[in-house]
Parts: C-alpha cells; sequence; structure tokens
C-alpha cells in the first residue's frame, strides 16, 4: 500500500465518527439500499464483474460525487483504488505482480497513469471533505505517483496539482514544514508551476471543466490505443471577476509520460504478426489490382482467399487494445484558495472563446472541517452519464469472458453487495 | 562586482569573436568559384515548393550544412511525401568549376558551376537540373531538349518572405476549406431513406451539452463496399456509433470545430476488424443551435457529403 499507514485505522474511526457528527452530504443514507439514481451504474459493476470492476467503481464513484452521495463515493474509490493497488503500488510486490499482470496479458482493466491518478485524486478529496488530512495527503502523494508508471516503465513527475493539494493538505494539518515541500516542488511541474497558497487563506475552490480524455483504437487491426484531449468548449473558468487559474490539465496528462507525448500504447507480438501482416497485405492489394483490371475473376478469387485467410489469422492473433475509458472525468481543473469565515458565495462560471459565460450554479461539494473548507464545482448533470462504458469487445468476446470469469465473479458481486448494501461498517470502508 | 562586470564582458567579447570567425570561415571556405550558388546556400535551411510541372517536385524541406567546413558540405531533406531524401555529400570535383554530389544508395551526380549564382547538374537521359539563387532562397528546375519539365523554389525558412508566405498560405487554406465546404453544403446530401441506428450503437453525445452545441446527424449511405461490417464513427477522436447501410444516428456536439471520422469496427472480427488505424476524416463546422447532415458512403474509400438543416434551439 503507498497510502498513509494511519488510512487503514482510519477508516474504521472515521465511520463510527461519521455516525456521531456526520456531515449532512456523508449522511442521511440508508446503507442497505443504494439511490436510485446510481442503481443502475452499480448494475453494470455487478454485471461486467473483475473485468470492469475499476472501471465501473471509478465512474459509479464520480457519479456518486456528482448526485450528493460522498459516502458511496467513498466505498466506490477505495475499491476500486484496493484492485490498482495490488498491481501498481509503491512496493516490491506490487511491482512483481505488474510484471505477472503485463506478461498474463491480463483484461481487467485498471486504467492509464493518468485515471489512476484522478482515482487518487477523488479519494483525497473525500478525505479532505472529511477532515482527514493526512490521509488526503497521501492520496494526493500517490495520485502524482501513479502518473509516473505505465506497465513497464517509470517516467518524471509532473502532475503539479497533486503536488499542490498535497501541499494544501499539509498546511490544513498544520504541517509548515512539508507544506512547504510540497508548495516548492508544485512550483516548478505543469502547467507552467503553480503558485501557492498566501497565509491566512482557508478555502479550496476547484473547478472541473469539460469532458474526459479519449481511447480510441489503431493500428491495422486496432491493437494499439491512442489518446487524445475531449472536448471542452470552454477557455476558462471565473469566481466572479477573477478568472481562475488551471491547476491540473488532465488532456494534457493523458497524452503525454514524463512529459513527452504519447503517440500509441502497443501492446502485441510484432515479430510473429509483422511476418503474417506482410502477407496478408500483399494479397488483398493483388486481390484489388486483379479485379479493377477484370481479369476474369479468375486470379482474383484465388488471391483474394489468400489474402483474405492470412488476414484472418493475423487479425485472430493479434490482442485488441483495450479503448476503454474513464468517461465522466473532466478536461481541466481550475482552482483558486480563498478566505474562509462565513459561507461566503461563490459566484462560478465557465467562459468560452466568444466571451460568453455559463454560471455553474452549485458546487457538488462544500464542506468545511477542521481547519479548511473545500468547495468543488463540476459541470455535468447528474445521472446523464451513460450506464455503461464503451468497450471494443463484441458481444461474443463478453459472453465469452463472462463464462471464463464466472468463479472469482461470484465472490466479486458478494464483495460488492456486502461493500455497498452493508451497515457493516468493517466492510463499507473495505477492510 | 567590478571583476563579475569584467568576465561578463570578456564572455561577451569572446561570444561576438567566434561567432564573427564562424561567418568569415564560412564566407572564407565557401569560395563562390569552387561552390557556385551552394557557397551562399551552406549554413540554411529551405522549404520547398512546386511551380510548374511534375508534382511534389519539389521537396519539403534541405538543409545544406559542412560537414568538414571548407571542403565537404552535406545536404539532407525530406521529400513531399514525408520520406527522407537520399543524403547528398558535396565536395569540389576533379576538374576546376564542378562539384560532385555523393549520394548515398544511389548513383552519384556531377555538376557545373555557371557562376556565384548558378550550378547546372550533368545531363541524365536527357533531362538536366539546374539551380540558380533567388532573393528568397534559391531555385530548381529540370529541363529536356530546353523545354521545363518541372520547377520548384526554395525559400529559406528563416528568412521574412518565408514568414510572409506562410502566413499567406495558412489564410489561402482556410479560405479554400470554407469554399470548398460551402460547395459541398449547397450540393447536399442524397436524399436516400435511412432507419435511426439502434440506441446501443449509438455511444455518445446524447447526454445534455455544457455551453454551446448544435446537433450532428450523420448517415452511411447504402454501398456495395464494405457493406458487410459495421463503420465505426468518430467525433472529434470519440467512438460514438456503429452504423450499418443506410442507418443513421444524431448527437449533441459542441459548437465549433467538428472531426468526423469513419474506420472499421472496433468490435468487428476477422476481415471486419481490418484497418482500424486508417479512419477517414471530415471536418466541418457547427454553430450554436444549428443542425449539419454529414452523410457518408463508401465507394472507393469514404465519400462525404453534408447539409446544413433548419437551425434549431438549443
Amino acid at each position: 500500500m503507498s497510502l498513509h499507514p494511519a488510512m487503514k485505522t482510519g477508516r474504521a474511526l472515521l465511520f463510527g465518527a461519521l455516525l456521531a457528527c456526520a456531515a449532512p452530504a456523508f449522511a442521511g443514507e440508508d446503507p442497505s439500499a443504494l439511490p436510485s439514481g446510481l442503481r443502475p451504474y452499480y448494475d453494470t459493476l455487478l454485471a461486467e464483474g473483475e473485468w470492469g470492476a475499476v472501471l465501473n467503481l471509478q465512474r459509479l464513484g464520480l457519479e456518486a460525487i456528482d448526485q450528493g452521495h460522498l459516502d458511496i463515493a467513498e466505498r466506490a474509490f477505495d475499491a476500486a483504488l484496493e484492485r490498482v493497488e495490488l498491481i501498481y503500488a509503491n512496493s516490491d510486490s506490487a511491482k512483481k505482480a505488474r510484471s505477472l499482470w503485463s506478461a498474463e496479458g491480463s483484461k481487467d482493466f485498471k486504467g492509464e497513469p493518468y485515471e489512476r491518478a484522478m482515482t487518487y485524486y477523488y479519494r483525497g478529496l473525500l478525505f479532505m471533505a472529511r477532515g482527514d488530512y493526512e490521509n488526503a495527503r497521501a492520496s494526493f502523494r500517490s495520485a502524482e505517483y501513479q502518473d509516473t508508471i505505465s506497465s513497464n516503465e517509470t517516467y518524471a513527475g509532473d502532475f503539479g496539482m497533486m503536488s499542490l493539494l498535497s501541499g494544501w493538505s499539509s498546511t490544513c494539518a498544520g504541517d509548515a514544514g512539508m507544506a512547504t515541500d510540497f508548495y516548492q516542488r508544485a512550483a516548478t511541474q505543469q502547467p507552467e508551476g503553480l503558485k501557492p497558497p498566501v497565509a491566512g487563506l482557508t478555502t479550496l475552490v476547484l473547478v472541473e471543466s469539460g469532458t474526459s480524455p479519449v481511447k480510441t483504437a489503431t493500428g491495422s487491426y486496432g491493437e494499439a490505443m491512442q489518446l487524445k484531449r475531449g472536448d471542452n468548449p470552454f477557455v476558462s473558468a471565473h469566481n466572479g471577476a477573477q478568472e481562475l487559474p488551471v491547476l491540473g490539465d488532465i488532456g494534457w496528462q493523458a497524452s503525454t509520460l514524463g512529459g513527452r507525448q504519447v503517440d500509441a500504447i502497443l501492446d502485441g507480438k510484432a515479430s510473429f504478426r509483422k511476418g503474417t501482416e506482410t502477407v496478408a497485405g500483399i494479397g488483398i492489394q493483388g486481390a484489388t489490382v486483379a479485379v479493377s483490371l477484370n481479369d476474369g475473376g479468375g486470379a482474383a478469387g484465388a488471391l483474394a482467399v489468400v489474402g483474405i485467410a492470412a488476414v484472418l489469422v493475423s487479425s485472430a492473433s493479434k490482442p485488441k487494445a483495450d479503448i476503454r475509458y474513464w468517461d465522466n472525468l473532466p478536461d481541466r481543473v481550475y482552482g483558486t484558495f480563498l478566505k474562509g469565515g462565513a459561507k461566503n458565495a461563490l459566484s462560478i462560471a465557465e467562459q468560452t472563446a466568444d466571451g460568453e459565460r455559463y454560471p455553474i450554479d452549485a458546487p457538488v461539494i462544500d464542506q468545511t472541517a477542521g481547519a479548511c473548507r473545500l468547495v468543488l464545482y463540476r459541470a455535468r448533470e447528474p445521472g446523464a452519464l451513460r450506464v455503461q462504458a464503451v468497450s471494443n469487445l463484441s458481444a461474443g468476446e463478453r459472453k465469452s469472458l463472462q463464462k471464463r470469469n464466472e468463479t472469482r465473479d461470484v465472490a466479486f458481486r458478494n464483495e460488492m453487495e456486502r461493500r455497498f448494501m452493508s451497515n457493516d461498517e468493517a466492510l463499507a470502508g473495505g477492510e | 562586482m567590478v571583476r563579475n562586470l569584467r568576465n561578463a564582458v570578456a564572455l561577451a567579447l569572446s561570444c561576438t569573436l567566434a561567432s564573427n570567425i564562424a561567418l568569415a570561415q564560412d564566407a572564407a571556405s565557401a569560395d563562390p568559384a569552387v561552390w557556385g550558388p551552394y557557397a551562399t546556400l551552406v549554413g540554411r535551411t529551405f522549404a520547398g515548393q512546386d511551380v510548374s510541372g511534375w508534382p511534389n517536385y519539389a521537396s519539403k524541406s534541405r538543409s545544406i550544412q559542412w560537414e568538414e567546413p571548407g571542403k565537404v558540405m552535406v545536404e539532407t531533406g525530406v521529400q513531399a511525401n514525408g520520406g527522407e531524401i537520399p543524403k547528398m555529400r558535396i565536395l569540389p570535383g576533379k576538374r576546376p568549376g564542378e562539384l560532385l554530389f555523393d549520394v548515398a544508395r544511389s548513383p552519384n551526380a556531377t555538376a557545373r558551376v555557371v557562376d556565384a549564382r548558378t550550378l547546372v547538374f550533368n545531363q541524365m537521359l536527357g533531362y538536366e537540373t539546374t539551380v540558380s539563387l533567388s532573393d528568397a532562397g534559391y531555385d530548381m528546375k529540370v529541363t529536356k531538349r530546353g523545354e521545363v519539365q518541372a520547377s520548384a523554389t526554395y525559400r529559406d525558412t528563416a528568412s521574412q518572405a518565408y514568414a510572409a508566405h506562410e502566413a499567406q498560405q495558412t489564410e489561402k487554406a482556410a479560405e479554400d476549406k470554407v469554399a470548398a465546404r460551402n460547395a459541398l453544403r449547397a450540393a447536399g446530401v442524397p436524399a436516400t431513406p435511412a432507419a435511426e441506428a439502434p440506441a446501443d450503437r449509438v455511444f455518445a453525445y446524447q447526454e445534455p451539452v455544457r455551453g454551446p452545441w448544435g446537433t450532428l446527424q450523420v448517415t452511411r449511405g447504402k454501398a456495395w463496399e464494405a457493406g458487410a461490417c459495421f463503420a465505426a464513427v468518430y467525433i472529434n477522436g470519440r467512438w460514438a456509433a456503429r452504423l450499418e447501410d443506410a442507418e443513421t444516428a444524431h448527437f449533441k456536439v459542441p459548437a465549433g470545430k467538428v472531426e468526423v471520422a469513419v474506420a472499421s469496427d472496433p468490435q468487428g472480427r476477422g476481415t471486419c476488424r481490418f484497418g482500424q488505424s486508417t479512419q477517414e476524416l471530415h471536418e466541418t463546422v457547427l454553430a450554436k443551435g444549428e443542425t449539419v447532415h454529414v452523410y457518408f458512403a463508401f465507394n472507393g474509400g469514404a465519400k462525404f457529403s453534408e447539409a446544413v438543416q433548419a437551425p434549431t434551439a438549443p
């Protein structure tokens, strides 16, 4: 586990504290029943099993934040992170598991570095909302770490927002020395170095804008994957007259590793396929030429058979790139630090290049805990998220996958039922 | 403090001196009598443009540098198709006024220095190439029996002429794009019936859009080619639908530039899966509240047409 050691014991204690003096957003839920607005996403989670668990938990968690169910969001992100950490924690055992996992070509979704980083980011915000700043800091530090590792390689950390938030968590926890270290680190990272808050500010305002990065299949057989920035018709975000700085550029984070632009991510066995592909290519080209020359069909027929057969062999041997992606993430995160005190009204709006402003009426999180207040604005309409993430598995492939995973998915469903439907605090907290 | 200042001045002087020496060396070692126009071209990079004759005769770029100052130059560059041009080492020939072009993986060539501005290559299969200096860089032409077969101009990429040309090209490209789109819209889309694609094959842009938006209708026309496979429709890079022949789908898309691409089906199997790297792209613009209908059909590749439908209030 790369999280702070206090996290484990903290979870159990937190749940008890929650029952006693919970903030409104965390209270008022009947833990034995899932809100109807989240039920379709939960059903998808159960249906897809371990194969889609991390992605479905990420989507469910963020949708729960959008719908105002922060306790369910916590459970979802905890369950997602447990699965991520088995493979991507900063430990020797995870490193070993990672190399086995890559070698076996596991199809279970674990996400790209930016997706794993954002899972820790939301978990960190939820800790902040509860006033657990030490675990919040541990989460943001893990977020930065996740952005530096892919299956086989490590890259330089460049997610400045995570360092800034680690610093802010330290400030809120009263650890000025550690805060300074993180602020210094954030000042040297993307995007263009982030400024630390001045002394005396106690409110963090975050505004998430635009839509998630996109994954597409590429390569002759869809064996490689490309990442692109998502749509964002807005060029800035404002609090009244104040333009907010960009703290995190998720589109940029998705398309770069260690600050370098990624072209495509390929997980294939190139030596075998190259030979097959060449034969296939020639066959199909030859057939096209023969057909266009109208040579009577004999030669064309023979060539087409050779070409198509070779393509089928080649395509069957190429694993499809996994193009599932976390689709309720934003494109950018803006933010600022403000004075605290009374629940001062904020006037948040996004602005297009034409200067047209679109206000965001209410935050999805507005919690004061301990020394600090967290206000998070997201502009997605609750409940509008597609129930199932888009995948390139055909119906047949999906069916055979489900059959293969049948046994372990029974255990998975039981675990999810306990997490989301049970009153048992230990299970709900994932211990 | 005084010592630091003195050091800084000394450093500045030495840098100036060094750069002057380098310039002097370039000028001194590149004798126009030996190198002809290459004495002026060395140390510079040029962008090419076709003027007449063969398409893609001009290279995209060419760079001429010293390999060994005063003795050997090297010319490299990128062809119009993106491939590298064979690396050429340029050195004085056996006879005075002659330059030898030692070309990697190709026969060598010899050229005659006419004067400081002009170089003529020896004829090859009756074709003769001439290089001559111009105000912005240099020109190249190929003649056969005195008739120009192809000509190109090369502009120094560090020159104002190049910057002005680039700005003009960008503006013209934008104007051409608008004109092409207007012409396409004037022609409209074929009036063929198409069924609405089922919801389970429409993956994106169904949610409400925050900010200015319009409606994009995408229709796949009926065609014999590739009719057995679904076509993947991408909008702004996002996989938005799988369409059969004669199917249509509607999307809520942020206003502005919109990229519609079609490719083979990521869920396809066997030959239906082949060719996902070759997305065929169509660019359009969607104004706030507008409905644009993009129609495509496979006929030797995807052929796009489009029409603006009555504006709707989003």
